[in-house]
């Protein structure tokens, strides 16, 4: 399935590595205070490896690059490398190519969590002292909730298959809406309703490096973890049976997955809100690029992940002067691009060709 | 390696479906389960295979009980192939062989030149080697039962399950999928819908109704008129070749 000319697996993932960084640096120097390329290459060199000098520099310059756009652009390639990572989990988890990192209810729970603090006050459980958190705390309790509950639910009475995963997480998500709504609905908050929608919108701004480190250790560990794991991922996409039949634990697999996927999510989710689409497309166009095979697959999901959400953050901020939530563009952009992958004839989600 | 299933009954909610069953399969013999639809032969086969849990009864493959043997070492031992597969994203049909692997590699560890050796073998075993790089969605039915044919051969195991291997297949892929099987000298228990194919391939043959093992016994034993009309409430007349 060599698409793209000629181009070898691993020359695909050197280059989309070497795109990601040039991305990358691209990213920390647009913005809204011009700085000069040369000045933030300095500081990214000075702060990064120590070298060279950057005291004959205004402080403010270097905390605009070091505090303000370096932590968002990092964020920008781990939010994407997580999504893609757990959306190609996900797809082969459930055997469903319409899966995302949401499918458990992850997002509904976070929402649910979300508008819980933003409308009845966060600060009146968490007290004054832990205030601006409090939004990012029941987000990340919601999720962790949700998806508690549709992992047990999917347990109750046997095997945990594949459909009543999916099934269990569209019951909760509902669930979780419908309290949102009603709590919207009950309590008149215009500031707090947008609030609410700007939040789940998704939005990587306003990130320290502390934020970054929240999100990369999980995804570290996660990726650590399925990249030992590309066999299992192979197997299950035959389908539950086939994959017992080729010796596959399936039901303690998934449990170990869904338990590490879904503290990731949680933690992106907290952070950055709901970032739609990533998780969904991303892995289709790695597979449109070099197949089903997690081998090649994973790493360069994650990578395109990573790509994306760079780009999509970039284009936030400079369409206009106030920047537009992230969910937004990476739906505009998402879309056309799996509609041109989904039109093409050669990648077939499956189906027939 | 053989395979011996002794007094296995398996119920769902509200039914069993398979009662008392006991069935022996001698080393590199050939034993067919025939029964009409619904008798519970693909329920007992799937507890052989272990995506389904029996009631009581033990099932012992190469001497050692089932439930003493992870999931990878009884995939070690026995290779499956069933009727239905279908596949929600596109594999290549060598990638769909080569998951015959999995039991014999870590989960991190790679294939290496023997496994595509092994690979290539068993698609040239199915004739299906050039067919390779096709997707495997993209086949007909009977070019896909002989991917997952090649897939349970490339496990190299000394026994293979078979659930109606030759179903919805036109009568010359009924016999080349056969033939292979037979050819290959594993221990294969074998569910078989066709009575002929059963009587021509089979070394010995149950016959399952109502969950229950009616008769056992050699093809010539076992397909008579007077069980025909037993089992299947058909009046037939048997000829042997």
């Amino acid at each position: 399935m060599k698409k793209l000319g000629n181009i070898s697996t691993a020359s695909l993932i050197i280059i989309l590595s070497i795109a990601t960084v040039l991305v990358l640096i691209f990213s920390s120097f647009v913005g809204v205070v011009e700085i000069p390329f040369e000045t933030v290459l300095r500081i990214w060199g000075n702060k990064l490896f120590g070298i060279g000098d950057i005291s004959d520099l205004r402080p403010a310059t270097v905390a605009i690059v070091w505090q303000l756009y370096a932590p968002r652009a990092i964020m920008g390639v781990v939010v994407g490398a997580s999504l893609a990572l757990v959306g190609v989990v996900m797809q082969a988890m459930v055997q469903n190519p319409l899966a995302d990192p949401y499918i458990l209810g992850i997002s509904s729970g976070a929402s649910l969590g979300a508008t819980f603090a933003i409308l009845l006050g966060a600060t009146v459980v968490t007290g004054t002292f832990m205030a601006n958190w409090g939004i990012e705390i029941f987000a990340f309790i919601g999720s962790m909730a949700a998806a508690a509950f549709v992992f047990t639910l999917s347990s109750i009475g046997g095997r945990m298959t594949a459909t009543k995963l999916v099934l269990s997480g569209v019951i909760i998500a509902s669930i979780c809406s419908a309290f949102s709504n009603l709590i919207v609905y009950l309590v008149p908050n215009a500031a707090g309703i947008r609030s609410i929608t700007f939040w789940l919108m998704g939005s990587l701004s306003v990130q320290g490096f502390e934020s970054v480190w929240m999100v990369g250790i999980p995804l570290l560990i996660c990726l650590v973890f399925f990249f030992t794991q590309m066999r299992p991922l192979n197997a299950m996409m035959l389908g539950d049976e086939t994959a017992t039949t080729l010796g596959i634990n399936l039901a303690s697999l998934r449990r170990i997955y869904i338990v590490l996927t879904s503290f990731l999510i949680a933690f992106v989710v907290c952070k950055c809100g709901i970032i739609g689409f990533v998780g969904l497309i991303i892995p289709h166009i790695g597979r449109a690029l070099v197949g089903t095979n997690h081998w090649k697959l994973v790493p360069v999901t994650v990578l395109l992940g990573a790509l994306f959400m760079l780009v999509a953050d970039i284009c936030a901020r400079v369409f206009t002067t106030s920047e537009i939530p992230i969910g937004i563009i990476t739906a505009i952009c998402g879309a056309p691009v799996f509609a041109y992958i989904m039109i093409k004839k050669s990648y077939g989600f499956g189906g027939s060709n | 390696m053989d395979i011996k299933v002794e007094d296995v009954s398996i119920s769902v909610p509200q039914k069993r479906i398979v009662d008392t069953a006991s069935i022996y399969v001698d080393e590199g013999e050939f034993v067919g389960l025939i029964g009409p639809n619904g008798s519970g032969k693909s329920t007992m086969l799937k507890t052989i295979y272990r995506t389904m849990k029996r009631e009581s009864g033990e099932i012992f493959v190469g001497g050692d009980p089932l439930d003493s043997m992870s999931l990878k070492e009884s995939a070690l031992r026995m290779g499956v192939v069933t009727q239905h597969n279908y596949y929600n994203f596109d594999f290549k049909v060598e990638e769909v062989v080569a998951m015959g692997r999995t039991p014999h590699k870590s989960s991190m560890e790679m294939d290496n030149d023997e496994d595509r050796q092994i690979v290539k073998e068993s698609l040239e075993t199915v004739d299906m080697w050039e067919f390779r790089d096709r997707v495997f969605s993209s086949l007909s039915g009977g070019e896909q039962q002989r991917i997952i044919l090649a897939r349970a051969l490339c496990q190299r195991t000394p026994c293979l399950i078979l659930d109606e291997p030759t179903n919805h297949l036109d009568i010359k892929y009924q016999l080349d999928v056969l033939d292979i099987v037979k050819e290959s000298g594993c221990t294969c228990l074998c569910a078989l819908h066709d009575m002929n194919i059963a009587a021509q391939y089979c070394d010995r043959i149950y016959v399952l109704k109502d969950g229950k093992i009616c008769v056992s016994g050699t093809p010539e034993e076992v397909i008579t008129e007077e069980n025909i009309l037993n089992i299947y409430g058909v009046k037939a007349s048997v000829e042997v070749n």
